[in-house]
C-alpha cells in the first residue's frame, strides 16, 4: 500500500491516511481481506509516529471499514461500508451540502454540478460491486 | 573507563615529567660521583652511607634545583588533569552519566595524584639505587623517607593548580596562576629574609625533609607536611564543591 | 507510576537580568514523542540542560520520570539518555572507544544496537572524534545515546550537520524503535516539518515562557486561517484569535480555537468568509511567536478545507 503522506499540510497524518486507504478501498485497490501494512511497519516505512498509525487504523476500524485480528496483523472488512445507509447518508450530507454551495457561488448550474458528481462517481472503477452494498 | 580516559589525557605529560625528573636525578648522581670520587662516599658511624657530598646533592639538587622542577612539573599536571575537560568542552558529557559529580573530581585527581607519586618515588628511588651502586654500600634509609615531605609539598602544589584550573575555568590560566602563586611562594621568603623574617615556603618542605635525611642533627619538617596536608585537603574539598555547584 | 516523564512546576531561572526561563510549567506524558519548540534564545536548551542537572534553576522544581530533578539527579541520569546540541566528545578517542567508555556506565546497554545503528547510521568507528565532520559526530552522539536503551531520551538539535540520508534514517529510528515502544523522546529542533511528522505532542516556548502546549493532532484540527470580507469587522485580539491582518475591507484571522463559532459570527455580522483553511506547523509557530503582521505569505502545504467539512 503507497501512501503519499504531507506532513506540513494542515490535515492531520491519520486523516491523511485514513482519507487514502478509503480512497484505495473504493477504488478497488485494496479488497476485502487484503492485508493491511502492520503499524509498526508502516510508522517506520513512512516516518510518523505508529500512535498515528494506530489512531488512522481505529478510525477506520470503528467505521467498519478494518477488521483487525487480536494480536495480528489488520485486513480490510468483508464488508466495508456495513454501516446503515442512513448513516452513510448522514456522515456524506456536509460533503453534498458543501459541493453544492461551492458551485453555485460559482454560478454553476444545477445539472453540471450533479454531472460533475456522477463523472466522479464514475471515475472510481466499479464502485458498487467492490463495497457491496447490502442496503440496496 | 575514567581512570582509563584520565590516564590517556595525562600520559604525555607525565612521561614528559618523569623523563625531566630522571635526568635532573641523573645529573645529581653524576656529579655526585665527578667530584668526589670514592672518597666522596664515607660511611657513617650506623654503617650506612652518608657524606658531605651528598649533603651537596642532597640540599641543594635534591631539595634544590630538582624540587624546582618537581613543583612545577606538579603545577603542569595539575592543571592538565581537569584542564583537558574544560578544552574539549566535553563536561556537558561527564555531568550526564549517571554519577555525582564529586566522582569525577576525586577520580581525576586520583590519577594525577598517582602519576605523582610515581615521578617522586623513581627520582628518590633512582638517586638512593644510584649512590648506593656508586659507592658499594647502602645509603641511609632517610634518603628513601624523603619521599613523604616531597611528595606532600608537591600534592599541595598539584592541587593548587587543580583549584585554580576550576575556578578559571581553563588548564592554561590554571597553570598561569599557579605559576605566579609558587613562585611567590618561592620567592617571598628570600625578600623577607632581609628584614630577618622567617617565612616558609613550600620548598622548605622539600629542603628541610632532605636536610633531615643527609644531617643527624636536623628534625624532620613535620609542621609543615602537616600544613600540606591540610592545604591538600582543603583545594580538593574545594574543587569538588566548586565544580558541584558549578553551571555547565 | 506517574503518566507523564517530565513534570516541571513553576521552573524559573535567571541570569543577571534576564528571565531565561519564566514559570514554565511543562508537561511530557510518558511513551510520547514531544516536539519542543522555540525561537533561538527562547530557553529551549536551557530548560533542557536544567532538567539534566547542568544548570540549577533558581526557582521551581521538576520530576523526570517520577524522580525529584536535583536530589535524584543520578537516578535521573541512569534512565536518561541526552543529545547536547554542542555535539562537543573527546577528541582523540574513537567512535568504538567512546562506545567502550560510555558503556561502563551504563548496565543495559546493547551492543547489537550499538551494531546496528553503527551500520544504518554509516558512522565512522574507528576514525579520532576530531576528524569527523560535524554530521558524523552528531551520528556518534545519537549512536551513544540510542544505545543505552534508556527509558528517556531528550535530544536537543539531534540533526545538526546531518545529510539528508541521515534524517531520514534519524527519523526511521525514532518512529520504529523509540516511540511506541514505551520510550519517551524528547526532541528540541528548529526542524518543524520533522516534528511534524513524528511528534505526539507539541510544547512552544517563548521569552521562557510556555505559549502552547498539546497534542499535535489537536493543534492542526483547531488553528484555522479565516479571510473574510466585509466592513466592520473585528481587529482585535483576544483568547482564541491570535493574529489579525486587515487590508481595507478584508481581513485575515489566525484563529486557534472555535474558528466555527468565529466564522459564523463574522458571517451574522454581514461579512463573507471567503476562506476557512488550516495550518501546518510552521505557519502556526510564526503566527505565536511573532508579533507584527500576519506571515501565512508562501505556506507551504496549506490546503483549501471548506468551513463545514467534520474534519
Amino acid at each position: 500500500m503507497l501512501l503519499h503522506l504531507n506532513p506540513a499540510s494542515g490535515v492531520p497524518i491519520y486523516l491523511q491516511i485514513e482519507n487514502q486507504v478509503k480512497h484505495y478501498i473504493a477504488a478497488g485497490a485494496l479488497k476485502s481481506g487484503d492485508a493491511l501494512p502492520s503499524v509498526r511497519t508502516l510508522a517506520a516505512d513512512m516516518r510518523i509516529n505508529p500512535n498515528t498509525a494506530a489512531r488512522a487504523y481505529q478510525n477506520l476500524e470503528r467505521d467498519g471499514l478494518l477488521r483487525s485480528v487480536p494480536g495480528g496483523r489488520t485486513y480490510v472488512a468483508e464488508n466495508p461500508g456495513g454501516l446503515l445507509k442512513s448513516e452513510k447518508i448522514r456522515r456524506l450530507r456536509p460533503y453534498a451540502r458543501q459541493i453544492a454551495v461551492e458551485g453555485s457561488q460559482l454560478r454553476l448550474d444545477p445539472q453540471d454540478i450533479v454531472n460533475l458528481v456522477q463523472q466522479e462517481v464514475d471515475a472510481l472503477e466499479v464502485v458498487d460491486e467492490r463495497i457491496g452494498n447490502p442496503d440496496k | 573507563m575514567y581512570i582509563w580516559k584520565c590516564w590517556r589525557d595525562s600520559r604525555a605529560r607525565f612521561v614528559t615529567y618523569l623523563i625531566l625528573v630522571s635526568l635532573a636525578c641523573a645529573v645529581v648522581i653524576g656529579i655526585a660521583a665527578k667530584m668526589g670520587g670514592p672518597a666522596a662516599f664515607q660511611r657513617g658511624p650506623d654503617g650506612t652511607g652518608v657524606w658531605g657530598l651528598w649533603a651537596f646533592g642532597g640540599r641543594i639538587l635534591l631539595g634544590g634545583v630538582l624540587a624546582v622542577i618537581i613543583l612545577f612539573g606538579a603545577l603542569s599536571l595539575g592543571a592538565g588533569v581537569i584542564g583537558e575537560e574544560f578544552k574539549e568542552k566535553t563536561l556537558w558529557f561527564v555531568f550526564t552519566r549517571p554519577r555525582s559529580r564529586r566522582v569525577w573530581v576525586w577520580t581525576s585527581w586520583f590519577v594525577g595524584g598517582c602519576e605523582l607519586l610515581v615521578v617522586i618515588l623513581s627520582a628518590v628511588v633512582g638517586v638512593y639505587t644510584g649512590l648506593t651502586y656508586l659507592s658499594g654500600y647502602m645509603y641511609t634509609w632517610r634518603l628513601l623517607a624523603t619521599v613523604l615531605p616531597l611528595f606532600v609539598a608537591a600534592l599541595a602544589v598539584y592541587t593548587m593548580a587543580f583549584f585554580l584550573t576550576a575556578v578559571s575555568r581553563s588548564g592554561e590560566n590554571g597553570f598561569a596562576w599557579g605559576e605566579g602563586i609558587l613562585l611567590i611562594d618561592l620567592l617571598l621568603p628570600l625578600a623577607l629574609y632581609y628584614w630577618r623574617i622567617k617565612v616558609s615556603s613550600v620548598f622548605d618542605v622539600m629542603h628541610d625533609g632532605c636536610a633531615w635525611a643527609v644531617g643527624p642533627a636536623s628534625a624532620f619538617p613535620w609542621r609543615l607536611v602537616i600544613i600540606c596536608v591540610v592545604l591538600t585537603c582543603a583545594l580538593l574539598l574545594g574543587t569538588q564543591i566548586l565544580m558541584e555547584r558549578r553551571e555547565v | 507510576m506517574s503518566e507523564l516523564a517530565i513534570r516541571t512546576n513553576k521552573l524559573v531561572k535567571i541570569y543577571s537580568q534576564l528571565r531565561a526561563v519564566d514559570e514554565l510549567s511543562l508537561n511530557v506524558p510518558r511513551g510520547g514523542v514531544y516536539g519542543f519548540l522555540g525561537r533561538n534564545g527562547a530557553g529551549k536548551t536551557t530548560t533542557l540542560r536544567i532538567l539534566l542537572g547542568l544548570a540549577r534553576p533558581t526557582a521551581g522544581d521538576a520530576t523526570v520520570l517520577g524522580f525529584a530533578m536535583g536530589r535524584e539527579q543520578v537516578a535521573i541520569l541512569e534512565r536518561t539518555a541526552y543529545v547536547s546540541e554542542t555535539k562537543t566528545l573527546y577528541g582523540a578517542l574513537t567512535a568504538r572507544q567512546l562506545v567502550r567508555f560510555t558503556q561502563s556506565f551504563y548496565p543495559h546497554w546493547s551492543s547489537e544496537a550499538v551494531a546496528k545503528y553503527a551500520r544504518t547510521l554509516e558512522i565512522p568507528m574507528d576514525r579520532p572524534f576530531a576528524k569527523l565532520s560535524l554530521g558524523n559526530r552528531t551520528k556518534v552522539c545519537l549512536l551513544l545515546a540510542l544505545a543505552q536503551q534508556a527509558d528517556l531520551l531528550i535530544f536537543d538539535e539531534p540533526t545538526s550537520g546531518l545529510d539528508p540520508v541521515g534524517v531520514d534514517e534519524f527519523q526511521r529510528v525514532v518512529a520504529e524503535d523509540l516511540a511506541g515502544e514505551g520510550r519517551t523522546v524528547l526532541i528540541s529542533s528548529h526542524q518543524l516539518a520533522d516534528i511534524e511528522r513524528i511528534a505526539d505532542w507539541v510544547g512552544l516556548i517563548d521569552h521562557g515562557g510556555l505559549l502552547l502546549e498539546a497534542r499535535l493532532d489537536d493543534i492542526k484540527s483547531q488553528f484555522r486561517l479565516i479571510t473574510a470580507a466585509g466592513t466592520g469587522l473585528p481587529q482585535g485580539k483576544s483568547a482564541d484569535i491570535v493574529s489579525v491582518n486587515s487590508d481595507g475591507d478584508f481581513c485575515k484571522y489566525v484563529v486557534r480555537n472555535n474558528a466555527e463559532a468565529f466564522a459564523a459570527e463574522l458571517r451574522s455580522q454581514g461579512a463573507t468568509v471567503t476562506d476557512v483553511s488550516t495550518l501546518g506547523l510552521r505557519e502556526i509557530f510564526l503566527e505565536l511567536v511573532r508579533k507584527e503582521e500576519l506571515c501565512t505569505s508562501g505556506n507551504a502545504g496549506e490546503i483549501a478545507v471548506p468551513a463545514s467539512l467534520p474534519i
